[in-house]
This record gives structure tokens, sequence and C-alpha cells, in this order.
């Protein structure tokens, strides 16, 4: 489920307030040993002059709390974080913890008024945003969108960022959140397969089409999916929409406007989704099969495109057979009429980071940022890591993985990013839609059956008047 | 004396009792006060809706469908598992050839019950992945190979099994209600008989074995077959048994969770498109999956309405089978 900035989830908000009350009793002894010792280290002035090359007014030899989430990741780009910004401000010691339930271990912190100077807010639970800024504890992260680059002052940092990566850090219009690691979905592929095969990367449903022809002749399936976890073909439609009916299309149906299943956009992808079955470019049996075989049929050439996230090299790394160098493509046209030009692709920023305006160094918190976001950091980022960051460029040249390399790629040629929002607002339509894509591409279904089923649930939905509704704008 | 056995008693019941009130009953009151209430399962604050989410269960397509799903377990799963295991240990313990002197099994009877009752020893996920292996869906599957190498399946229209949602038996619509019997079912039945069998011939076996031998000599000795003796001698005899198995039975039918949750597609378990859906599936799914703010309170409706619904099907069953006379032998 993706949480919308727009959209403070009220169970996450109501759950802080609970263990706020519970975590009370525990915090105020550990405030005051904190105080304790921070009296003691505060020898430099807190504040220095704000000049182009510190923008934020970091003030000389002052210690900095930074506390990351021991994740997927790993704590390898935190150490390296670390170790830079202590390179930078000789003498400023940087404390670096790491956490792996970040709303469990720093919520009694911001409770207590003595939250860290930068929080990676990520993890199974997170600090909810939204509470958070009513009570005045985070810093606006405009300033440092607009403070100058790390490596060009004359470039703002918010100009080195991909698109996306401001919009999903919004907080009632604000950015409160900087979401630093960029996921890559889309149609994923074995580049080495296509070079043998003479098999080029489709634009357009007519060279699909060729291609998938091609492919059934060599015996192989030109689309699978990962057949009992709809999940991820319920993202094929949704991006299938967006290329036929773009925004627009997009709108409609997270708005749950009536008949928003109904128009042509849903129309084209449905009868796309039949077409691909009705002439056996699905693998067979695909239906009933889970992710790993379905993936593992990718990578032994057994079919030809899977969609899927950019985790899907990490995951698949145990069985990936030598040769084999995975790339992900962008979802192709799928009528002459498409409003959305190809090459759009559908791509979330993740793993945020925010900074409480309550710590004792809130600028060097920003300061910490402003470096991660720099060339050299973040290239150590999508080097440890092997995943991007949202830093425009930061993988370019890196060879270390060529799904890493492929998918930064296709971030960067994007011209604009695919996004719904209804997948984390109203879960019974993610469930229903996947439910009927996955019949159709099981060919046990029909276009009008697929439109009719999903414009059913919409409506149920948009009956319901337990179900919060939600408005998308933009 | 007696003053001196009460603390003795207590102190014996008193941690058992603590733990059926706390992990039992507890649980259960909650339940009932939250089915009436508008509790989203992490705030302290709801208010009170009286019968409201029992009056939108009637209007629950999904929950009535799994209502439809439970029956056509609750009529299958016990009736087939209680005749093979009846079948079976009848076999076992006093179908072997009457060519010999003496009332015994057929050969290797001890064999075939270890194999029969092997399921038994499994646990729920072993099965799940046991099975899934054995319906997969392309030539890897068990079933879809066999059948491939038989010409009977063509290689690129593998059956799908666990995710084939088409009834086999024409499907019943009564207003919001649905009756059908998708293959998705079906194949669950299938492995919950397979994982039943044995236990219930143990528990057959067990009864059998203590029937007298000399009835059965009589009986054979005034010239009944196999089947005669089953039907007139055995089946009367077991009455009782049969009567708990049927019981036992019924109740693992309206739950049936592990299975629909390890075995078939989707979030949760339950598809394909809803295929597979159950009582308790289906309440899971609404209790965490669902949209609507008080989806755990409306859950635990439908759990309520399936603590019913057992409790009907046991009372039911202890009046139909009550015992007539008992035969002491």
């Amino acid at each position: 489920m993706t949480v919308t900035p727009d959209s403070p989830s009220e169970l996450n908000r109501r759950t802080v307030l609970r263990r706020a009350a519970a975590a009370g009793l525990l915090a105020a002894p550990a405030i005051s040993a904190l105080a304790a010792c921070s009296s003691e280290d505060g020898e430099g002035s807190t504040t220095g002059e704000k000049t182009e090359a510190n923008p934020f007014g970091v003030g000389d030899k002052q210690p900095l709390e930074v506390a990351f989430f021991n994740g997927g990741f790993g704590e390898d780009y935190a150490k390296a974080d670390a170790a830079a910004y202590e390179a930078k401000w000789p003498g400023s010691k940087v404390e670096l913890k790491f956490s792996k339930l970040i709303l469990t271990d720093y919520q009694p912190r911001f409770y207590g008024g003595n939250p860290p100077d930068l929080l990676n807010n990520s993890s199974p639970e997170t600090i909810p945003v939204g509470p958070v800024i009513q009570g005045g504890q985070l810093r606006d992260l405009t300033e440092l969108l607009d403070a100058p680059s790390y490596d060009d002052p004359k470039v703002k940092v918010k100009d080195t960022l991909v698109a996306g990566t401001v919009e999903s850090g919004l907080f009632s219009g604000k950015m409160y959140t900087l979401n630093y690691a960029y996921s890559i979905y889309g149609m994923w592929y074995d580049e080495a397969l296509f070079a043998t095969k003479g098999y080029t990367v489709p634009k357009n449903w007519d060279e699909f089409t060729a291609l998938a022809e091609k492919a059934k002749q060599d015996k192989i399936a030109a689309f699978t999916f990962q057949g009992i976890h709809p999940w991820y073909l319920f993202n094929v439609v949704n991006e299938f929409i967006w290329m036929a009916g773009g925004l627009d299309a997009m709108m409609k149906i997270d708005n749950l406007e009536p008949n928003a299943w109904k128009q042509d956009a849903v129309k084209v992808t449905a009868e796309r989704l039949a077409e691909m079955a009705a002439k056996g470019w699905v693998q067979a049996g695909a239906a009933g099969l889970d992710h790993t075989t379905t993936q593992q049929a990718v990578l032994d050439g057994k079919a030809l495109f899977i969609w899927c996230g950019s985790w899907l090299e990490g995951e698949m790394a145990k069985t990936l057979p030598a040769g084999v160098k995975l790339a992900v493509a962008p979802p192709w046209n799928i009528s002459a009429s498409d409003k959305s030009k190809y090459g759009a692709v559908h791509a979330f920023p993740g793993e945020g980071f925010i900074v409480p305006s309550k710590g004792k160094n809130p600028a060097g918190g920003l300061e910490f940022l402003r470096m991660m976001l720099g060339k050299e950091q973040s290239r150590k980022f999508a080097e440890l890591t092997k995943s991007l960051p949202v830093v425009k460029g930061a993988a370019d040249g890196l060879t270390i993985s060529n799904a890493l390399t492929s998918a930064s790629k296709v971030a960067a040629a994007a011209p604009e990013v695919i996004s719904w929002r209804y997948e984390g607002w109203y879960a019974p339509m993610v469930t229903a839609v996947g439910a009927a894509a996955t019949d159709l591409l099981a060919g046990k279904s029909t276009p009008a059956a697929f439109m009719a089923a999903a414009q059913k649930v919409a409506d149920e939905v948009a009956k319901d008047e337990k179900i919060v509704k939600q408005k998308r704008t933009a | 004396m007696r003053n001196g056995r009460a603390p003795f008693i207590a102190g014996f019941l008193f941690a058992p009792i603590l733990l059926y009130v706390v992990y039992v009953l507890i649980p259960y009151a909650r339940t009932a006060y939250f089915s009436v209430t508008d509790f989203n399962g992490f705030s302290p604050e709801y208010g009170f809706v009286g019968l409201g989410n029992y009056l939108e269960l009637l209007k629950d397509e999904v929950y009535l469908r799994a209502i439809g799903h439970n029956v056509v377990v609750l009529t299958v799963y016990p009736i087939v598992t209680i005749l093979l295991a009846l079948f079976f240990a009848f076999m076992l313990n006093v179908g072997g050839r009457g060519d010999k002197a003496g009332i015994r099994g057929v050969r290797g009877s001890s064999v075939y019950k270890f194999i029969f009752f092997f399921p038994q020893v499994l646990s729920i996920a072993i099965v799940a992945v046991i099975w899934r292996r054995v319906f997969q869906s392309n030539d890897g599957g068990m079933i879809n190979s066999a059948l491939m190498a038989l010409g009977l399946v063509e290689e690129d229209k593998p059956l799908l099994f666990l995710a084939e949602s088409d009834s086999v038996i024409p499907a019943i619509h009564l207003g919001d209600f649905t009756l059908d019997a998708p293959v998705v079912l079906i194949c669950l039945i299938g492995v919950a008989i397979w994982g039943g069998v044995g236990f219930y011939l143990v528990l057959f076996s067990a009864a059998m074995q203590s029937i007298p031998k000399d009835i059965y000599e009589a009986a054979t000795l005034d010239g009944a077959s196999r089947v005669q003796t089953f039907f007139r001698v055995t089946l009367p005899l077991l009455r009782e048994h049969v009567s708990v198995a049927w019981i036992y039975l019924g109740i693992a039918a309206l739950d049936f969770y592990a299975l629909v949750i390890g075995l078939t597609p989707g979030a949760g378990g339950g598809g394909p498109n809803n295929a597979s859906e159950v009582m308790s599936s289906w309440m899971l799914t609404s209790a965490f999956r669902s949209s609507r703010y008080d989806g755990f309170a409306f859950a635990c409706a439908m759990g309520m309405s399936i603590a019913l619904l057992t409790m009907l099907l046991a009372g039911a069953q202890f009046r139909l089978t009550r015992s007539r006379d008992k035969l002491e032998f």
C-alpha cells in the first residue's frame, strides 16, 4: 500500500497517540539522561553564518544525531554518509543510530521534545507525519529544495531531483518528507536474450504484436505475470490505462467518477489484455503460478516480459542464470490514439527522511540531507545498495548491475511519471481489478465483463458511507 | 478431608480455567461486544451501532457466496471422508480373505495404516507446499505433467486447478446468495479428504478392534459376505464413532481457513475472484484488508455468525445422532 502524502492515515495517527500515552512514562528518565550528556559537548557555536557553501548556517563543531532505518538498504551507506559529513565539518561528531522500528524507537523522542536531528522515517512502522506537523515538530524542507546544491551553487537542490520526488513528500502542500530511494516499475526482460534472438523492445502495440508473433514461433511467450498474486497485474492494468488515457483518465478512476471504468482508456486496456490471452502470447498456466515461478520463466527465456519493480534482480539473485542481463522497459503504447507518450514510467520515491524542528542541530540535519543528495554520496548509495536514489543521474556509468543501469536510464528518459492514488485509498478496488484482469489474461473473461466488474466495485466503494473518500487534484 | 480436597482440586483447576477464561471466554465476549460497535481495531474510541453490522452481512455478496462454499464443503467433505475411512478401516481389520480361519485385515494392513495416517503428521504448511506442486498449472505440476505425457492435456493449455473458478455444478442464485462449487474448492476438499482419512481410519480401526471377534465369526459361519458383514455388523456397532467423526468433520468444514490461505490465489487467499472464499477467510480479509473504517467490527459480526452456525450445526448433529440403546459387549 502506498501512503499518499495528502491522506494521513487515521489509524497511524491514533496508534501514535495511544503509544504516546503509553510511552510517556518511559520517556521522562531518558530525556534527563540525554540532557545530562548533551550539556557537556556543546563547544562550538550552535549556528554559523549562512553562506552559499553553508546555506543553513551549520554551527562550528556541532554534534549531530542521525537515525537510520536498518532495513533492505543496510547500514553501509549511512556509515559512508556520516564519515563524509565528519570529513566536511571536522569536529562535528555524527552520532549514528540504527533502528528496525522507527515508530517504536523514536516516537517517545518526539513526545519528549528531544528528537534526533535527522530521521530516516522508514520501516514497517513509521512516524505519521500528519500529527507531528500539526504539533510544529517538523522542518518544512522547502528551504532544502531552494538551497544551492552540494556540488554546484548555481543549481538548486530541487533541480537535481527526479520528477515526482517533491510531490511524493508533500503534506498539505508543503514538503516535509524527502524520499531518498527511487523504485522503478515496468516491463522486465532479459537483454541478452533479446540480443541473441534479434528482438527489439516494443514502443507501441504494433511492434509488440510483431514481437509477440515472432516469439511465439520461437516457442517463447511474449508476456507472463505473477498469477496468484494479482497485485502485479493490477499495476499493468493501471499503466496501460495511463498510456491510453493519461492523467485525465486516471483522475476519473481515482476520484470514483461515475462510469470511470467504462471510458475508452479502460476499454482499450481490457481489449489488449484479452487479445494477449486470445492470441496465445501469455505464458501457459501463468494464472495459477506464483511470482518466483513466473519471474524465473523470464530468466530462463521462456517468457519475454514480466511486470515488476526494481527489486527484481535482488529477489531472483539466487537463481539468476549467468549471462542473463535483466533490464526494464517502460510500458509500450497500446493504441494509436494514446494520450501518453512512450517512455512514461511508473516510479515511486520511498525511504523518507524528515528533519525534526526541535532537534538540537536541525541545520546540521538539513546539511546532512543536502550532502546525501550530492553527487558523491548519492552515487555511493547506488553502489552500496544497488538501488537508485532520487538524484538525477546518480547511477550514470555505474556498471555494477545491469538492472540498475537500465532502471536509471528509463527514469532519466521518462517524460512523465505514471501514478494512481486509489490503490492506497480503496483496497477492495485493488482486489477486484486484479482478479478481473487475471480472468482476462487466463482467457476466461471478456473486456465487457472486466469493465463491468471494476465499475461495480467502484460504484460500491463510492456508495459505501463507511469508506472515507479522498480527492485527487493533480 | 473434604476441606483438604477443595483447595487441592481448585489448585489444579485454577490454571486451566484461568487460561480458558483469558484466551477463550474473554476474546469471545470482546468479539461479541465489538460486533455491535464501529470499532476499527486500533482506536480506543468507538460508538455503538446496534445490529447494523449483522444486517449488512445479509447484503455482503461475497460473504453469502462464502457461506455457499461452506455448505458445499459441509456436504461433500464429511461424507466422503467417513465413507473412505470406514471402508479402509474395515478392509484393514476384518476385510481379509476368508480362506483361512480367523478374522483379520488385508495383507500388509499395518503398512497401509502407516501410509494413510501419514498426512495427519504433516503440518498444514507442508501440505500446502506439496499440493501446490501437485496442482501447479504448468508442465512442472505433477498432475499436469502426467496428463501431458498421456496426451490428455495440451502443453499450452494446462489445467489451472487452484486457479480455476469454473463451477462444477450450475451456479444457483437466490437473491444475493450464490451456491456454486468452483474447481478450486473441489481441489481443496480433495486435499482435506487426503489429510483427514487417516485420522478417522485410526479412530474407526480402534473401534472395530473392540468389537468382539466372535460376532464376526458367527456372521461368517452363517455365510455372510464382506459387504453384508460391513452393513449388518460393523456399521451399526460403530454408530457412536461415526457420529463423533461427523461432528468433528462438520466443524472442520465450517472452518477450512488454513487450506484456503495456504493454497489459493490472491492476497489472503480465497481467489481466484473469491471462488474459494469461505466464511473464515472472508472474515480475515474483511477485518484487515477492507477500506471501511469499521472493518474490524464488521468482521467481528461475521465471526459471531460463524460461531452461531457452528453451534447450530453441532446441536443438530447431536440431536440427530442421539444414541438409541447402547449396545453392550
